[in-house]
């Protein structure tokens, strides 16, 4: 790793590596400490994550000109490898493992890209909003036989990632809470019975192709 | 090794919707990958060139295939595991880096179509947003934070609707920040930090951390499970719960990291830092003078390891020590 220590960078503790909405041209991989990515969401800020060494940020700097989606915070005295298009090549020849690693990160965000643009396709709201809690059950490890399902999710989480308004995902949740399709609690939404989503949502795609 | 495998004329090699993680490479006939496109339904047929690798995806995110790949005249193939094609692919990196351009050109085309079915409305100005983030942590006395935002803002929109508050706004960032670093040192650990303004779960393990980041294992043992007892949302409790064991294992508390794993692996049979724990435990075994078990678990450890070269050399190790 030595050959690479001039593209290397000192965070001191407490530093702000990059802001949430400025462009970004560079992505990270962490050599040493820990870098906290958080977001501000109205007046609180949100931590989002704690990365270790090893661990990749940034990448979605690849797409062009794309505001970062998250703040990053050095917690500790970091170190990090900073990648950009003119340094790529060349780093990725000497770091095989690095190239690696990234090609697995590209592989998943793809596969989380393709399930949002799938959920957005859907016309019908109640069936977006079903499919938002489909998508984060299939990210979670839990017993496919279960049916109830408990996710610590805010309407305005869920109005993100269905692409909908707060209010549109308020005024369908209460209609899925009526039909006992869910239960909502302060912190969290449960989903009484997540196969019946499924039945729901496949419907839903089937009719409107 | 690599295994040759041969296809019939329309045979199918594996279809769309199926779990498997094999990765294969075209040596002579014809194979074509037929999909529908998921924005307008069209048919899409992908004929692979020889040489060509497909599966690669699916195999390496652990998905369901994507696509039907079908043989259209008799092919030969070579098939390999993730770990196979691991191998090979990092001793020839031009291997990957041709992969990455690939990826990252589908990752560039499906980021925009997401983003232009996202509602307009739904997606802040980005410079209203830097300067939303610059306001906050000022008033959140995080000076140096408030002032860097401001400088990018600054940067980026030398004329825009903020600038000329920005500018007034970064001088007062630097003077805050200056009065700020002069405090004593016992002041400034009762400042606010990243965290602060957490829900009280949230605070309690980033103090975890902290903890655990300074080698004060007792003090991140008790604190780890705090949060797991009284984490009601379950946001942090995988990671503390994961962080304990570490925090154990630190503090050579070697009984403890193999009753807390195995409970763990119990409890979530697909964890997904399954490796980690397998190691954890086998060192901890071998530590207890169970050399047996340590192998078997660490064994099992580089077994579930294949993507991780870093967690596998520590077994390796380990397995070095276990042995002599």
């Amino acid at each position: 790793m030595s050959g690479f220590d001039r593209f290397a960078k000192q965070i001191p503790k407490g530093r702000m590596i990059f802001c949430e909405y400025e462009p970004g041209h560079s992505f990270y991989l962490i050599q040493k400490g820990r870098v906290q990515i958080t977001k501000v969401m109205g007046s609180i800020e949100k931590a989002v994550d704690i990365l270790h060494p090893g661990e990749l940020f940034g990448e979605m700097a690849i797409l062009e000109e794309a505001p970062r989606s998250a703040s990053a915070i050095a917690l500790d005295d970091v170190t990090l490898l900073e990648f950009n298009r003119e340094n790529f090549e060349i780093l990725m020849q000497g770091n095989p493992q690095i190239a690696m690693t990234l090609l697995r990160t590209f592989v998943k965000r793809i596969y989380d890209q393709r399930r949002r643009f799938m959920i957005l396709k859907l016309n019908d709201v109640q069936a977006r909003v079903a499919d938002v809690f489909l998508m984060l059950f299939e990210g979670m490890d839990s017993d496919p036989e279960d049916k109830r399902c408990e996710f610590s999710v805010t309407s305005n989480d869920v109005a993100h990632w269905a692409g909908l308004t707060p209010e549109q995902v308020r005024t369908t949740i209460n209609q899925l809470a009526n039909q006992r399709r869910i239960e909502v609690y302060p912190d969290k939404i449960v989903v009484t019975n997540i196969h019946d989503l499924q039945r729901l949502v496949s419907s839903r795609r089937r009719e409107e192709e | 090794m690599p295994k040759p495998v041969a296809f019939k004329s329309n045979s199918v090699v594996y279809f769309q919707g199926d779990l498997d993680e094999r990765i294969y490479i075209l040596k002579s006939g014809r194979i074509v990958l037929r999909s529908r496109d998921i924005e307008t339904g069209q048919d899409i047929n992908d004929l692979i060139q020889t040489g060509e690798f497909f599966g690669v995806k699916s195999a390496l995110g652990k998905y369901p295939r994507e696509e039907d790949a079908v043989v259209l005249a008799d092919a030969q193939v070579l098939q390999f595991t993730v770990q196979e094609f691991e191998q090979v692919v990092t001793g020839n990196t031009r291997i990957i880096i041709k992969m990455l351009k690939v990826f990252s050109n589908q990752l560039r085309r499906i980021h925009s179509k997401v983003s232009s079915m996202l509602n307009q409305e739904d997606q802040i100005d980005p410079a209203e947003g830097l300067h939303h983030s610059a306001e906050f942590y000022f008033q959140n006395r995080q000076y140096e934070h408030a002032r860097y935002i401001w400088q990018r803002y600054l940067e980026l929109y030398p004329n825009g609707r903020h600038a000329e508050e920005a500018r007034k706004q970064m001088d007062r960032a630097s003077q805050s920040s200056q009065a700020q670093s002069t405090r004593t040192a016992a002041q400034e650990a009762s400042q606010r930090r990243p965290g602060e303004d957490l829900p009280e779960i949230g605070k309690l393990y980033f103090e975890a951390e902290t903890s655990f980041a300074n080698e004060e294992f007792d003090q991140a043992i008790s604190l780890f499970k705090k949060v797991i007892d009284n984490d009601d949302q379950g946001e942090y409790r995988g990671k503390a719960t994961f962080q304990l064991g570490r925090a154990y294992f630190e503090n050579e508390n070697y009984p403890e990291v193999i009753r807390h794993y195995s409970q763990l692996i119990k409890d979530v049979p697909r964890h997904p830092q399954m490796a980690e724990l397998l190691y954890y435990i086998g060192y901890s075994y071998g530590k207890s003078g169970k050399l047996d078990k340590g192998k078997a678990f660490l064994s099992k450890a580089k077994a579930s390891a294949s993507d991780e070269p870093v967690l596998r050399r520590k077994v390796d190790q380990a397995m070095a020590r276990l042995e002599s």
